[in-house]
């Protein structure tokens, strides 16, 4: 099930420059796995030590954030377009 | 020194702070390097509506932080896409100063790493609906640390915008 991972900036020391990435994968947990295996410098920066997406991160499906859908166990089809963005957010 | 933003830049962010006080306003510039073509991207600061869903694990309103709209921040990557990178990440502080907040550093931070190491981060602080001041930071690899520096405009002259 080939999905195209859009890979945002910051994180694009890790794939090499590569901004996307087809990633076979039947969800959005498996997708992270199989891409925190290709490119191991990924490991640390979309999920932390025990495997949750940093508080930091944004995973959408087309265009959906994840915490709308599924969450990690959102499923994914072929043509799928996944995107990580790292959220921006602050205050005083 | 290079500029970091046109005076035509500076009002506009300026202008949109008070434009969303008492509610802190938030945004980008992107640049395309070479082409130098610059975009000012006024974001859509969706902390309110977070807060409602979830007040435990966003337990500010906007009137003291800000998270930039899931449509945006794809906006964002979309341009990425194109080539144009995030020179400029904008928000303001409502009745409190132009200080990057230890809020902002968390979250400037990923697994220890600035995420936009590139970046500088420009502060509007606006109190009682004006602008008090605007100050930019930026992260230092040899402080390991965001630092204060100098909010170089349009035609180079430092100005640290105080009114």
């Amino acid at each position: 099930m080939a999905v195209s991972v859009y890979i945002p900036t910051p994180f694009r020391g890790a794939t090499g420059n590569t901004p996307r990435v087809d990633v076979d994968a039947a969800d959005v947990k498996e997708l992270l796995d199989a891409l925190e295996d290709r490119f191991e410098g990924l490991r640390g920066l979309v999920r932390d030590a025990t495997g949750q997406v940093h508080h930091h991160v944004n995973l959408y499906v087309n265009g959906e954030e994840i915490g709308g859908l599924q969450g990690p166990a959102t499923r994914l089809k072929d043509g799928d377009e996944v995107s990580i963005i790292p959220a921006l957010a602050g205050g005083a | 020194m290079t500029a970091l933003l046109t005076a035509a830049e500076l009002e506009a962010i300026q202008r949109h702070a008070r434009a969303d006080y008492p509610a802190e306003c938030c945004g980008v510039l992107l640049v395309r390097p070479g082409l130098e073509e610059r975009r000012l991207l006024a974001c859509r600061n969706i902390q309110d509506e977070l807060h409602a869903r979830d007040p435990q694990r966003f337990p500010r309103t906007a009137r003291t932080a800000y998270y930039i709209a899931h449509a945006d921040l794809l906006e964002i990557g979309r341009r990425e896409g194109e080539g144009f990178e995030v020179r400029v990440i904008y928000h303001s502080h409502v009745d409190a100063g132009a200080y990057f907040s230890q809020t902002d550093r968390q979250n400037a931070m990923i697994d220890g790493a600035p995420t936009y190491p590139q970046a500088t981060y420009v502060v509007v602080s606006v109190a009682s609906g004006r602008v008090a001041e605007t100050r930019a930071h930026h992260y230092s690899p040899e402080m390991r640390a965001f630092v204060e520096v100098p909010l170089v405009v349009g035609d180079g002259t430092a100005r640290a915008e105080k009114r």
